[in-house]
Protein backbone atom coordinates (compact mmCIF):
# COMPACT_ATOMS: atom_id res chain seq x y z
CA UNK A 1 0.00 0.00 0.00
CA UNK A 2 1.35 3.43 -0.68
CA UNK A 3 0.16 6.72 0.46
CA UNK A 4 1.11 10.21 -1.04
CA UNK A 5 2.17 11.99 1.86
CA UNK A 6 4.70 14.70 1.26
CA UNK A 7 8.51 14.15 2.60
CA UNK A 8 8.61 13.80 6.56
CA UNK A 9 11.49 14.08 9.18
CA UNK A 10 10.25 13.47 12.57
CA UNK A 11 11.71 14.29 15.52
CA UNK A 12 10.23 12.83 19.39
CA UNK A 13 11.36 15.13 22.22
CA UNK A 14 14.51 14.31 23.96
CA UNK A 15 14.16 12.19 27.50
CA UNK A 16 12.46 13.45 30.33
CA UNK A 17 12.19 13.42 33.91
CA UNK A 18 8.63 11.53 33.93
CA UNK A 19 10.19 9.42 30.82
CA UNK A 20 13.31 8.10 32.80
CA UNK A 21 10.39 6.97 36.03
CA UNK A 22 8.50 5.53 33.62
CA UNK A 23 5.27 7.54 34.69
CA UNK A 24 3.13 8.13 31.54
CA UNK A 25 2.96 12.03 30.52
CA UNK A 26 0.50 11.81 27.80
CA UNK A 27 -1.26 15.19 27.79
CA UNK A 28 0.54 16.43 31.23
CA UNK A 29 4.43 17.70 30.59
CA UNK A 30 7.69 17.93 32.55
CA UNK A 31 11.17 18.70 31.94
CA UNK A 32 13.75 17.34 29.56
CA UNK A 33 16.75 15.82 31.74
CA UNK A 34 20.08 16.41 31.07
CA UNK A 35 19.97 13.59 28.41
CA UNK A 36 17.26 14.76 27.19
CA UNK A 37 18.72 17.99 26.38
CA UNK A 38 21.68 16.50 24.87
CA UNK A 39 19.74 14.42 22.88
CA UNK A 40 18.31 17.74 21.55
CA UNK A 41 21.45 18.73 20.55
CA UNK A 42 22.14 15.67 19.20
CA UNK A 43 19.13 16.47 16.61
CA UNK A 44 20.44 19.93 16.03
CA UNK A 45 23.63 18.53 14.51
CA UNK A 46 21.16 17.14 11.91
CA UNK A 47 18.76 19.62 11.15
CA UNK A 48 20.69 22.37 8.72
CA UNK A 49 20.62 20.11 5.78
CA UNK A 50 16.75 19.76 6.34
CA UNK A 51 16.46 23.23 7.25
CA UNK A 52 18.53 24.32 4.20
CA UNK A 53 15.27 22.44 1.99
CA UNK A 54 13.26 25.22 3.22
CA UNK A 55 10.56 22.78 5.23
CA UNK A 56 7.25 24.23 6.93
CA UNK A 57 7.78 23.14 10.74
CA UNK A 58 4.92 21.83 12.90
CA UNK A 59 5.50 21.09 16.48
CA UNK A 60 3.21 20.16 19.60
CA UNK A 61 2.74 22.79 21.62
CA UNK A 62 3.31 20.60 24.53
CA UNK A 63 6.60 21.71 26.84
CA UNK A 64 8.86 19.15 26.38
CA UNK A 65 8.21 19.23 22.63
CA UNK A 66 8.76 23.08 23.22
CA UNK A 67 12.01 22.66 24.66
CA UNK A 68 13.51 20.07 22.11
CA UNK A 69 12.81 22.71 19.26
CA UNK A 70 14.43 25.36 21.03
CA UNK A 71 17.89 23.60 20.83
CA UNK A 72 17.50 21.24 17.81
CA UNK A 73 15.86 24.27 15.25
CA UNK A 74 16.77 26.94 17.30
CA UNK A 75 14.62 30.19 16.39
CA UNK A 76 13.29 28.82 13.17
CA UNK A 77 9.82 29.80 13.08
CA UNK A 78 7.55 26.51 13.42
CA UNK A 79 3.66 26.49 13.81
CA UNK A 80 2.47 25.23 16.95
CA UNK A 81 -0.82 22.51 16.31
CA UNK A 82 -2.85 20.74 18.97
CA UNK A 83 -3.22 17.40 16.89
CA UNK A 84 0.44 16.58 17.31
CA UNK A 85 0.14 16.58 21.39
CA UNK A 86 0.74 13.02 22.77
CA UNK A 87 -2.02 10.22 22.70
CA UNK A 88 -4.08 11.09 26.25
CA UNK A 89 -3.81 8.62 28.85
CA UNK A 90 -7.55 9.74 30.99
CA UNK A 91 -6.89 9.02 34.68
CA UNK A 92 -3.78 7.13 34.28
CA UNK A 93 -1.57 10.53 33.52
CA UNK A 94 0.52 10.97 35.84
CA UNK A 95 0.86 7.53 36.59
CA UNK A 96 3.83 4.91 36.70
CA UNK A 97 3.70 1.84 34.68
CA UNK A 98 4.02 0.13 37.97
CA UNK A 99 1.50 1.40 39.72
CA UNK A 100 -1.05 1.08 36.62
CA UNK A 101 0.07 -3.03 36.26
CA UNK A 102 0.16 -3.43 40.22
CA UNK A 103 -3.61 -4.20 40.02
CA UNK A 104 -3.57 -6.77 36.71
CA UNK A 105 -0.93 -9.10 37.34
CA UNK A 106 -2.43 -11.01 33.91
CA UNK A 107 -2.02 -7.89 31.69
CA UNK A 108 1.09 -7.31 33.72
CA UNK A 109 2.44 -10.95 32.10
CA UNK A 110 2.13 -10.24 28.95
CA UNK A 111 4.31 -6.65 29.14
CA UNK A 112 2.45 -4.83 27.23
CA UNK A 113 3.67 -1.78 24.71
CA UNK A 114 3.44 1.64 26.22
CA UNK A 115 0.88 2.31 23.01
CA UNK A 116 -1.29 -1.18 24.32
CA UNK A 117 -1.43 0.37 27.88
CA UNK A 118 -2.63 4.30 26.27
CA UNK A 119 -5.10 2.55 24.73
CA UNK A 120 -6.66 0.50 27.77
CA UNK A 121 -6.23 4.03 29.86
CA UNK A 122 -9.30 4.53 31.65
CA UNK A 123 -10.53 7.80 30.27
CA UNK A 124 -8.18 7.60 27.66
CA UNK A 125 -8.60 8.87 23.82
CA UNK A 126 -8.16 5.75 22.04
CA UNK A 127 -6.04 4.43 19.78
CA UNK A 128 -8.89 4.82 16.87
CA UNK A 129 -9.12 8.51 17.81
CA UNK A 130 -5.94 9.07 17.69
CA UNK A 131 -5.30 7.87 14.36
CA UNK A 132 -8.05 10.03 12.76
CA UNK A 133 -6.35 13.19 14.68
CA UNK A 134 -2.30 12.04 13.24
CA UNK A 135 -4.37 11.43 9.55
CA UNK A 136 -6.35 14.60 9.75
CA UNK A 137 -3.23 16.74 10.35
CA UNK A 138 -1.22 14.82 7.76
CA UNK A 139 -3.79 15.32 5.00
CA UNK A 140 -3.11 19.12 6.01
CA UNK A 141 0.35 18.74 4.90
CA UNK A 142 0.96 20.60 1.67
CA UNK A 143 5.20 20.05 1.14
CA UNK A 144 8.25 18.88 2.54
CA UNK A 145 7.83 19.05 6.56
CA UNK A 146 9.28 19.05 9.87
CA UNK A 147 7.37 17.19 12.98
CA UNK A 148 8.61 17.82 16.43
CA UNK A 149 5.95 15.69 18.75
CA UNK A 150 6.54 12.94 21.08
CA UNK A 151 6.96 9.11 21.03
CA UNK A 152 3.53 7.17 20.47
CA UNK A 153 2.28 9.80 17.94
CA UNK A 154 5.29 9.03 16.16
CA UNK A 155 4.69 5.53 16.10
CA UNK A 156 1.19 5.71 15.03
CA UNK A 157 1.95 8.62 12.39
CA UNK A 158 5.16 6.66 11.22
CA UNK A 159 3.44 3.46 10.87
CA UNK A 160 0.38 5.13 8.95
CA UNK A 161 3.08 6.59 6.34
CA UNK A 162 4.91 3.46 5.53
CA UNK A 163 1.29 1.89 5.01
CA UNK A 164 1.80 -0.33 8.32
CA UNK A 165 -1.33 -0.98 10.02
CA UNK A 166 -2.11 0.59 13.93
CA UNK A 167 -1.45 -2.66 16.05
CA UNK A 168 1.90 -2.98 14.92
CA UNK A 169 3.02 0.85 15.23
CA UNK A 170 3.16 -0.23 19.11
CA UNK A 171 6.34 -2.49 17.71
CA UNK A 172 8.18 0.09 16.10
CA UNK A 173 11.28 2.05 17.36
CA UNK A 174 11.23 5.04 19.20
CA UNK A 175 14.40 7.04 19.59
CA UNK A 176 15.01 9.99 21.15
CA UNK A 177 17.92 11.75 19.38
CA UNK A 178 17.75 11.09 16.18
CA UNK A 179 15.40 12.44 12.69
CA UNK A 180 13.44 9.82 11.04
CA UNK A 181 13.25 10.33 7.47
CA UNK A 182 9.94 9.22 5.74
CA UNK A 183 10.07 9.64 1.82
CA UNK A 184 8.33 7.16 -0.35
CA UNK A 185 6.60 5.14 2.21
CA UNK A 186 9.89 4.21 3.71
CA UNK A 187 11.64 4.94 6.97
CA UNK A 188 15.59 5.81 7.45
CA UNK A 189 16.55 7.00 10.66
CA UNK A 190 19.22 9.74 10.32
CA UNK A 191 21.68 9.84 13.30
CA UNK A 192 24.41 13.05 14.36
CA UNK A 193 27.81 12.61 12.92
CA UNK A 194 30.06 10.94 15.46
CA UNK B 1 15.87 -14.61 -8.64
CA UNK B 2 18.71 -13.37 -9.82
CA UNK B 3 21.88 -13.72 -7.51
CA UNK B 4 21.67 -12.19 -4.35
CA UNK B 5 24.29 -9.36 -3.27
CA UNK B 6 26.78 -9.63 -0.99
CA UNK B 7 24.91 -9.15 2.66
CA UNK B 8 25.94 -9.04 6.32
CA UNK B 9 22.74 -10.59 8.24
CA UNK B 10 22.68 -9.89 12.14
CA UNK B 11 19.96 -10.65 14.77
CA UNK B 12 19.18 -7.95 17.22
CA UNK B 13 20.76 -8.27 20.56
CA UNK B 14 19.46 -9.96 23.83
CA UNK B 15 16.18 -8.53 24.99
CA UNK B 16 14.17 -8.68 28.23
CA UNK B 17 11.91 -11.32 26.48
CA UNK B 18 14.32 -13.10 24.96
CA UNK B 19 16.21 -13.17 28.77
CA UNK B 20 12.51 -15.07 30.14
CA UNK B 21 11.86 -17.49 27.38
CA UNK B 22 8.84 -15.18 26.25
CA UNK B 23 7.92 -15.17 22.71
CA UNK B 24 8.12 -11.51 20.96
CA UNK B 25 7.17 -12.05 17.08
CA UNK B 26 5.93 -8.39 16.14
CA UNK B 27 5.67 -7.36 19.87
CA UNK B 28 8.98 -5.78 21.95
CA UNK B 29 10.83 -5.98 24.52
CA UNK B 30 14.31 -3.60 24.96
CA UNK B 31 17.81 -4.86 25.14
CA UNK B 32 19.03 -5.96 27.90
CA UNK B 33 22.90 -4.92 29.41
CA UNK B 34 23.91 -8.69 27.46
CA UNK B 35 21.98 -7.83 24.46
CA UNK B 36 23.71 -4.36 23.84
CA UNK B 37 26.86 -6.01 24.30
CA UNK B 38 26.17 -8.50 21.68
CA UNK B 39 25.55 -5.59 19.48
CA UNK B 40 28.71 -3.88 20.46
CA UNK B 41 30.45 -7.40 19.61
CA UNK B 42 28.66 -7.05 15.82
CA UNK B 43 29.74 -3.85 15.60
CA UNK B 44 33.59 -4.61 16.12
CA UNK B 45 32.97 -7.74 13.73
CA UNK B 46 31.77 -5.34 10.93
CA UNK B 47 34.30 -2.71 11.85
CA UNK B 48 37.14 -5.87 10.90
CA UNK B 49 35.65 -5.49 7.16
CA UNK B 50 35.37 -3.39 3.97
CA UNK B 51 31.61 -1.72 3.72
CA UNK B 52 32.61 0.35 1.48
CA UNK B 53 29.46 0.29 -0.77
CA UNK B 54 27.16 -1.40 1.71
CA UNK B 55 23.58 0.02 2.98
CA UNK B 56 22.05 -1.18 6.36
CA UNK B 57 18.83 -2.26 6.35
CA UNK B 58 17.35 -2.95 9.43
CA UNK B 59 13.94 -4.04 10.63
CA UNK B 60 11.67 -1.57 12.05
CA UNK B 61 10.92 -3.17 15.09
CA UNK B 62 12.33 -1.65 18.38
CA UNK B 63 14.84 -4.44 19.37
CA UNK B 64 16.10 -4.56 15.57
CA UNK B 65 16.78 -0.65 15.32
CA UNK B 66 18.25 -0.16 18.44
CA UNK B 67 20.79 -3.00 17.55
CA UNK B 68 21.49 -2.12 14.45
CA UNK B 69 22.00 1.72 15.54
CA UNK B 70 24.67 0.24 18.04
CA UNK B 71 25.92 -1.97 15.64
CA UNK B 72 26.41 0.35 12.75
CA UNK B 73 26.15 4.24 13.62
CA UNK B 74 29.34 5.63 12.14
CA UNK B 75 30.56 2.79 10.34
CA UNK B 76 27.43 2.56 7.39
CA UNK B 77 24.43 4.48 7.51
CA UNK B 78 21.82 5.98 7.66
CA UNK B 79 19.92 2.82 8.62
CA UNK B 80 16.53 2.20 6.36
CA UNK B 81 14.00 0.39 8.31
CA UNK B 82 12.10 -2.14 6.29
CA UNK B 83 9.06 -3.86 7.42
CA UNK B 84 9.64 -6.66 5.22
CA UNK B 85 12.64 -7.66 7.72
CA UNK B 86 9.86 -7.96 10.48
CA UNK B 87 10.33 -11.23 13.08
CA UNK B 88 7.60 -13.84 11.90
CA UNK B 89 3.95 -12.41 13.39
CA UNK B 90 3.00 -15.06 16.11
CA UNK B 91 -0.95 -13.82 15.90
CA UNK B 92 -2.06 -14.75 19.19
CA UNK B 93 0.98 -16.19 21.16
CA UNK B 94 2.69 -13.26 20.76
CA UNK B 95 3.87 -12.70 24.49
CA UNK B 96 3.31 -16.06 25.38
CA UNK B 97 6.07 -18.25 27.13
CA UNK B 98 7.26 -20.35 25.00
CA UNK B 99 7.78 -23.92 27.39
CA UNK B 100 4.55 -23.53 28.45
CA UNK B 101 2.79 -22.61 24.89
CA UNK B 102 5.04 -25.91 23.83
CA UNK B 103 3.26 -27.81 26.49
CA UNK B 104 -0.47 -26.65 26.24
CA UNK B 105 -0.11 -26.77 22.22
CA UNK B 106 1.52 -30.29 21.65
CA UNK B 107 4.39 -28.59 19.26
CA UNK B 108 6.77 -30.87 18.92
CA UNK B 109 9.47 -27.62 18.86
CA UNK B 110 9.96 -23.82 19.19
CA UNK B 111 9.88 -24.09 15.58
CA UNK B 112 6.84 -25.80 15.09
CA UNK B 113 5.19 -22.45 17.48
CA UNK B 114 5.38 -20.61 14.65
CA UNK B 115 3.21 -22.96 12.07
CA UNK B 116 0.97 -23.43 15.21
CA UNK B 117 -0.20 -20.14 16.38
CA UNK B 118 -3.66 -18.83 15.89
CA UNK B 119 -3.60 -15.54 12.97
CA UNK B 120 -0.11 -16.38 12.88
CA UNK B 121 1.78 -15.80 9.89
CA UNK B 122 3.21 -19.26 8.92
CA UNK B 123 6.68 -20.49 7.75
CA UNK B 124 5.28 -20.30 3.91
CA UNK B 125 4.08 -16.33 4.21
CA UNK B 126 7.53 -15.66 5.42
CA UNK B 127 9.58 -17.62 2.77
CA UNK B 128 7.41 -14.98 0.63
CA UNK B 129 8.31 -11.98 2.25
CA UNK B 130 11.91 -12.91 2.49
CA UNK B 131 12.30 -13.84 -0.85
CA UNK B 132 10.35 -10.94 -2.36
CA UNK B 133 12.77 -8.48 0.01
CA UNK B 134 15.46 -10.38 -1.66
CA UNK B 135 14.57 -9.37 -5.38
CA UNK B 136 13.98 -6.27 -4.54
CA UNK B 137 17.67 -5.40 -3.45
CA UNK B 138 19.84 -3.26 -5.35
CA UNK B 139 23.27 -3.41 -3.52
CA UNK B 140 25.25 -5.02 -1.07
CA UNK B 141 23.94 -4.48 2.65
CA UNK B 142 23.88 -5.00 6.24
CA UNK B 143 20.85 -6.53 7.03
CA UNK B 144 19.48 -6.48 10.82
CA UNK B 145 16.61 -8.78 11.66
CA UNK B 146 15.26 -10.99 13.87
CA UNK B 147 16.15 -14.95 14.80
CA UNK B 148 13.33 -16.71 12.48
CA UNK B 149 13.42 -13.93 9.86
CA UNK B 150 17.25 -14.10 9.72
CA UNK B 151 17.37 -18.07 9.29
CA UNK B 152 14.67 -17.88 6.30
CA UNK B 153 16.67 -15.24 4.55
CA UNK B 154 19.86 -17.33 5.30
CA UNK B 155 18.26 -20.55 3.91
CA UNK B 156 16.90 -18.97 0.42
CA UNK B 157 20.13 -17.86 0.11
CA UNK B 158 21.72 -20.96 0.49
CA UNK B 159 19.42 -22.52 -1.65
CA UNK B 160 17.78 -24.62 1.13
CA UNK B 161 13.68 -25.57 1.42
CA UNK B 162 11.85 -24.74 4.11
CA UNK B 163 11.75 -27.58 5.99
CA UNK B 164 15.69 -27.18 6.44
CA UNK B 165 14.70 -24.04 8.61
CA UNK B 166 15.38 -26.03 11.98
CA UNK B 167 19.23 -26.96 10.76
CA UNK B 168 19.93 -23.28 10.12
CA UNK B 169 22.72 -21.87 13.03
CA UNK B 170 21.30 -18.51 14.99
CA UNK B 171 22.92 -16.79 18.03
CA UNK B 172 23.39 -13.26 18.81
CA UNK B 173 26.34 -11.08 19.11
CA UNK B 174 27.45 -12.79 15.85
CA UNK B 175 27.27 -12.11 11.88
CA UNK B 176 26.68 -14.01 9.11
CA UNK B 177 28.19 -12.99 6.05
CA UNK B 178 26.21 -14.39 2.23
CA UNK B 179 27.63 -14.60 -1.09
CA UNK B 180 27.51 -16.58 -3.55
CA UNK B 181 25.19 -18.90 -2.04
CA UNK B 182 27.46 -19.73 0.72
CA UNK B 183 27.33 -19.05 4.74
CA UNK B 184 30.30 -17.90 6.81
CA UNK B 185 29.87 -17.23 10.40
CA UNK B 186 31.54 -14.69 11.86
CA UNK B 187 32.53 -13.84 15.46
CA UNK B 188 34.99 -12.16 17.60
CA UNK B 189 36.23 -15.67 18.63
CA UNK B 190 39.68 -16.27 20.32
Amino acid sequence: MTNNYPKIWFLRHGQTEWNREFRLQGQLDSPLTQQGQAEAARQAKIMPEILAQNPAIYASPLGRVRQTAQIALGDVPRQEDGRLMEIHAGKWQGMTRTEILADRPEWAAQSPTPLEIYEAADGGEGLAAFHARIVDFLNDLTGPSVIVAHGLLGQVLRAEVCGLSTSQAGSLSNLQGCVYLLEHGQETVLEAPE
Amino acid sequence: MNPAPPLYILRHGETEWNATGRLQGRFDSPLTIAGRAQAEAQRKILQANDLRGFSAISSPQGRAVETARIACTGLIGPIATDPALSEIGLGDWAGGVRADLIKSSGAMDGFDLYELAPNGEGFAALHARCHNFLSRLTGPAVLITHGITSRMLRLILTGRKIHDLRDMAGGQGVVFYLENGKQKRLDLGA
